[in-house]
């Protein structure tokens, strides 16, 4: 009798439950419909949100809608625009800056934006101290601006900045020691936003310490604070849960459309993918490229493409023989079937690249020697180089990890192997994981006489990339190349726009001739929206602004 | 001699004649259920070991022409259980796989299961400080993440298979030695270990004849479900470059962590390892089954 | 008891030291420094030689472990590597959210699993018993990130019966002081947010908690059919008790003591599989997430992995306690 109530009140329950269960469901979308608050996923949470600190995605997602530097980028591009200074102008010497700002800018906190401010933000990076010149800490201003005031490791270069003078409230003259191209572009990376010196300071933005060996801001400016001039302003941040934003309403410019975006991490792409068919997200980013086929064939849903700027490339270590002779490093270009690889494992996202930089960025030319798969060609350029087939050789390839530039890096590999197999090579696999181990060894010269490994680019400047890799000796290259280097530094140094787009195309032809390594791939990744999010344009760089976004109809 | 010590002589004669464990086949091999595991089990040795003879492909033998749109074909007859995303053969690569990943659940449970059983019996048959040294050696293992100790593990061995299994059996120890420690507590108080104690049998013959065959049951089932975590298990540390450098190797966990990121795309990627995994699991299980049943000293007799 | 109690807690003292040591000086052992781990990429000869020095690597290792111990006895976790989290306040954050998912995911298999075990026992080797074990094992055999997949695709995308990812609806802004959103709402009498947070852990407690309910009903099912042919259950049917009251009192009571500890060990485990859980829910970017360090451009792999040992290991140590009580219980 007892039993018989008790499985009658167990049934019960199972019913009501699955009641409420689609009653509440039903709820969930209604409030969805009339909403002008955007969710959308990246992967991890922000590192913290001062942007001079930090150097990933994830930070700059979210500081790239509260912050504006003095420049941007035009959407969709890697060319500058202006954003809190109007205009700018350089001196013939190439080393002085002046900026005209913006009238009748605010931050959030109802501070104003002024020349007196810029420079603030200038010298607070310059004379960054103790625990602020950690790499870790200053990745980008390192990058762009070498050293600090006081420099205190003597593996610090000499610092790029001079000073910075105020004339009047909204001009402003920034000198440099020295000539440098990418200075400008560089400065519209989320790391050279404008911050509010008060808020800055209230909230105790440069108190930080090394802890138990990392930096660590000890204010709570970087949490709960971050206080810009951009279209969002900070709500808050519950970390591994969201990021909230809302709209500033005395932006200087258009006024964002969406009253809110909650930023959240989903770590797993296959959860993203699913977050977004239940509605629990309106968009992603790092789509997988196999994902898109599917997105695409659903009727609410839609993938924006992010154009493409980064390369994936193999490795040549020239220290070890006989990679060192030219012969045998065109052998290497001509049996790597690139064609095959872009085309079965990246799933219609990349083209074959032929140079170090993609097509986007200026520098590019057709002109560079190309290197079409050939195992026949392969085999007598070995042999014509006096070698005995086939010809040993140690390639790496990572494990556990999944760049855009290289979505299953074991797929690339085998395929690469095999390749190089039917060109008179006889391959020893060898891995390590990602990082640090397998970076490490590509980085220290290690990792065997070929290994897979890219990059993706920061900013839009040639320097970013063919500097970056081949500017000087190194010994994951392993060769000297003193033509190459002088080209990239005269490249560098140069400011006039026609000269440096003339010195990068000589350069890129120098460097595919030369063979350092072979570029195979630019991918281009995309996002995953429902159809109803418009307006929203993916930067190459990554890092997209979200006030232009709205919902309308499908 | 006194009556005493006479029966004891006689419970010690009854316990080494090996009686008990010739018994225990017999009966094994009158349970269907295990009947049905062992054919599993060998059906996959089989396919371990003649996987050149009946494979119709290489395990590392791809055609990327028939993955040039990017999506792998499914199941058809020249492939019956598809292609793969480098255009190899599903089904060949699921009999290569069977080698390694076999031995994998094999070894790696029993380098568990015998240190554990003998670090579990000294713990809970000695007791004192020495039970107390083991069980606060075995909390310290317990309390690092599973995963993270067989990196460790692994990363100092250099990497490799049988690194791996190395690492996953010491990390499977404390689990086994915890399990068969508490059974033996259980066990060490009960009427027939306190009678045989009376009478004078010594302990090493108490703990084998009366105590073990009563406490192992939750082991040898612990053990058995093992097996399958072990496989997966792999496939983990394999993803981290702690496996074969040769990706091509074929192994069933790989292969369905593998498809993992595909299951949109090609699905039968995950199904045909996943189902070869349950099947030798399961296979595993119905031996583990029986022999405890078998075991059983209680169950004895009543066939 | 209080003397028990006491004593347990003492032990805890050289297992944490244990962990601790074993810990410190396995991250160390690893191939690659820390001071390549933070600089990744970007690391040059002169930049790491600069770090091991300012960071200390340089010196002796027990020098290393000593200076470790001092900032932890201070309660300074230390700063996460890879994503410079301050570890103590990480392990707020995280903490709360991983221990609601541990106790349902436990609550799940347990009370899913003893029943499903007994059952199958009492029905041995019939068609319940037979099916259980081939669904049971499929809970082993599936790996939790599939099973999540395929939980989600069913309930969330497919039926959208449940959410598929975080712990509350996103659009909510509830506040949560201790962090523990059951107890939050709880306390706040806020019913909607309690059943909002009850289905967000559904499909997570699902896929977390099948290896454990496996498990669990394996050897329940075990220890049943031992203690069923043990001389006092014949006892007590041939006294003629009724059959509930004999499989309660005597059957079951005396099963649970392999299934108890079974639970213990389970319960450690999937705490710390709870961590790594994010696959289904982006608590965090959890650990064998960043181990695999699909698509993120997070700092990956070992930098994280260190980074992560710490609070791993201070998430664990309290799964110690749980032995500790049920080795407790399981004493004579």
């Amino acid at each position: 009798m007892r039993g018989k109530g008790v499985r009658l009140g167990l049934l019960f329950g199972v019913c009501a439950l699955a009641l409420t269960l689609s009653g509440s469901v039903g709820a969930r979308t209604n409030h969805a419909a009339a909403n002008t608050t955007l969710v959308f996923a990246g992967a991890a949470d922000p590192t913290y949100l001062d942007p001079a600190l930090v150097s990933d995605g994830e930070s700059f997602r979210v500081t790239e809608q509260i912050f504006e530097g003095l420049v941007g980028i035009k959407p969709g591009t890697t060319s500058i625009r202006p954003a809190l200074a109007t205009s700018w102008k350089v001196a013939p010497d190439g080393k002085t800056y002046v900026f005209s700002l913006r009238h009748n800018v605010k931050f959030h906190d109802g501070t104003k934006f002024n020349a007196k401010a810029v420079c603030a933000n200038f010298n607070r990076w310059y004379n960054f101290s103790g625990p602020f010149q950690d790499a870790s800490a200053t990745y980008y201003y390192q990058a762009i601006f070498g050293g600090f005031h006081h420099n205190e490791s003597n593996t610090l270069s000499p610092p790029l900045y001079k000073s910075c003078a105020a004339n009047g409230t909204y001009k402003v003259t920034i000198r440099t020691n020295r000539r440098n191209g990418p200075f400008l572009p560089a400065l519209s990376l989320s790391a050279f936003a404008i911050q509010s010196p008060a808020a800055m300071a209230k909230y105790g933005a440069n108190q930080g310490e090394l802890r138990s060996g990392t930096f660590y801001p000890t204010g709570s400016y970087a949490f709960s604070h971050p206080t810009g001039t951009g279209p969002f302003k900070f709500g808050s941040w519950t970390v591994g849960q969201r990021i909230v934003l809302d709209r500033f309403s005395g932006y200087w410019g258009k006024k964002a459309k969406l009253s809110r975006v909650i930023i959240r991490p989903i770590a797993n792409n296959e959860a993203r993918l699913q977050a977004l068919r239940t509605g629990e997200i309106n968009g992603y980013d790092l789509v997988a490229p196999q994902d898109i086929g599917s997105i695409n064939g659903d009727s609410k849903l839609k993938t924006l493409n992010r154009p493409p700027f980064n390369v994936a490339y193999v490795t040549i270590n020239q220290a070890h023989s006989p990679f060192d002779k030219l012969a045998v490093r065109q052998a290497v270009a001509y049996g790597l079937d690139r064609a095959s690889v872009v085309r079965s494992f990246y799933f219609g996202r990349a083209v074959v690249a032929q140079e170090f930089l993609p097509p986007q960025i200026f520098g590019w030319t057709n002109k560079v020697p190309k290197y079409p798969y050939n195992p026949n060609k392969s085999k007598q350029l070995l042999q014509s180089a006096g070698l005995s087939l086939p010809v040993k050789v140690d390639f790496w390839y990572p494990t556990g990890v999944s760049r855009p530039y290289m979505p299953n890096p074991a797929l690339n590999f085998q395929a690469f192997s095999d390749s190089l197999e039917k060109s008179g090579f006889k391959v020893t696999p060898h891995t390590a994981p990602w990082r640090p181990d397998y970076v490490k060894h590509v980085n220290d010269g290690t990792a065997g006489d070929l290994n897979l490994i890219g990059w993706t680019g920061d900013y839009g400047d040639p320097d970013n990339f063919v500097g970056v890799f081949f500017g000087n000796y190194s010994p994951q290259f392993g060769f000297h190349n003193d033509a190459i280097f002088n080209i990239l530094k005269r490249a560098q140094e140069e400011v006039n726009y026609k000269k440096r787009v003339k010195l990068y195309q000589q350069a890129n032809i120098m460097i595919m001739k030369f063979l350092p390594a072979v570029p195979y791939a630019h991918s281009r990744p995309a996002l995953a929206f429902q159809k109803t999010v418009k307006g929203y344009v993916p930067n190459p760089t990554g890092t997209d602004y979200f006030f232009p976004v709205y919902f309308g109809g499908q | 001699m006194s009556v005493a010590e006479l029966e004891a002589a006689e419970i010690q004669l009854e316990a080494s004649t090996g009686g008990l464990w010739s018994d225990a086949w017999y009966q094994v091999i009158r349970n269907p259920g295990a009947i049905l595991g062992a054919f599993f089990v060998l059906t996959f040795l089989v396919a371990a070991i003649f996987a050149p003879v009946i494979a119709p492909y290489g395990p590392k033998e791809g055609n990327l022409l028939l993955v040039a749109t990017g999506k792998p074909p499914g199941p058809s007859w020249h492939h019956l259980f598809g292609v793969d995303l480098l255009g190899r053969d599903v089904f060949s690569r699921i009999l290569y796989g069977a080698r390694d990943s076999l031995m994998v659940g094999i070894v790696s449970v029993s380098i568990g299961l015998s240190i554990g059983l003998v670090l579990g019996s000294i713990a809970g048959y000695i007791g004192g400080w020495i039970d107390s040294v083991i069980m606060r050696l075995m909390d310290i293992m317990l309390a690092i993440p599973g995963l993270l100790f067989a990196i460790g593990i692994v990363a100092m061995l250099q990497p490799g298979l049988y690194q791996i299994m190395i690492a996953i059996g010491v990390v499977n120890v404390p689990i086994f030695a915890r399990l068969l420690r508490g059974a033996i507590l259980a066990q060490r108080e009960n009427d027939f270990v306190l009678a045989a104690r009376a009478v004078g049998v010594k302990r090493r013959a108490i703990l084998f004849s009366h105590i073990m065959p009563n406490a192992i049951s939750p082991v040898i089932v612990a053990g058995t479900l093992a097996m399958g975590t072990a496989i997966i298990d792999v496939a983990g540390l394999t993803f981290l470059g702690l496996g074969p450098p040769d990706p091509a190797t074929p192994e069933w966990g790989t292969m369905l962590t593998g498809a993992n990121d595909y299951l949109e795309l090609a699905p039968f990627l995950a199904i045909f390892p996943g189902v070869a995994i349950i099947i030798s699991v399961l296979g595993f299980n119905l031996i583990g089954d029986g022999l405890r049943e078998a075991l059983d000293p209680k169950m004895r007799g009543r066939a | 008891m209080l003397r028990y109690l006491v004593r347990r807690l003492l032990l805890l003292v050289p297992i944490l030291l244990g962990v601790s040591i074993l810990i410190f000086f396995w991250v160390r052992a690893l191939p690659g420094s820390p001071a390549d781990a933070l600089l990744g990429e970007r690391a040059t000869p002169a930049l790491v030689k600069q770090y091991r020095h300012l960071y200390g690597f340089d010196r002796p290792i027990y020098v290393q472990y000593w200076k470790y111990l001092g900032t932890l006895a201070h309660g300074d976790l230390g700063v996460s590597i890879a994503d410079h989290r301050h570890v103590a306040r990480e392990i707020g954050d995280r903490f709360p959210a991983t221990m609601e998912l541990a106790t349902a995911a436990m609550l799940f298999s347990i009370v899913l699993g003893i029943p499903l075990g007994f059952f199958a026992a009492k029905r041995h080797g019939g068609l319940f018993d037979q099916s259980s074990l081939v669904v049971s094992l499929f809970g082993i055999s599936i790996p939790i990130f599939v099973l999540a997949i395929l939980l989600k695709y069913a309930f969330a995308v497919h039926w959208h019966l449940l959410p598929s990812v975080g712990r509350i609806d996103i659009r909510s802004d509830v506040r949560h002081p201790t962090n523990f959103y059951i107890l939050d709402a709880l306390l706040a009498h806020d019913w909607h947010t309690l059943w909002d947070v009850l289905k967000h852990l559904v499909l997570p407690s699902i896929a977390l908690g099948s290896i454990p309910l496996a498990v669990i009903m394996r050897i329940t099912r075990a220890a049943v059919l031992d203690v069923q042919n043990e001389d006092y259950v014949r006892t007590a049917r041939a006294k003629g008790l009724p059959p509930l009251t004999v499989d309660a009192r005597h059957v079951l009571r005396n099963a649970l003591l392999p299934v108890s500890t079974i639970i213990g060990l389970q319960t450690g485990v999937t705490r710390r599989r709870a961590v790594p859980r994010g696959r289904l829910r982006a608590r965090q970017p959890d650990r064998r997430h960043l181990v695999r360090a699909h698509q993120s451009e997070d700092p990956l792999l070992v930098s994280a992995l260190r980074a992560r040992v710490t609070p791993d290991m201070h998430l664990c140590t309290p799964t110690a306690r749980p032995h500790q009580l049920q080795g407790a219980f399981s004493c004579p």
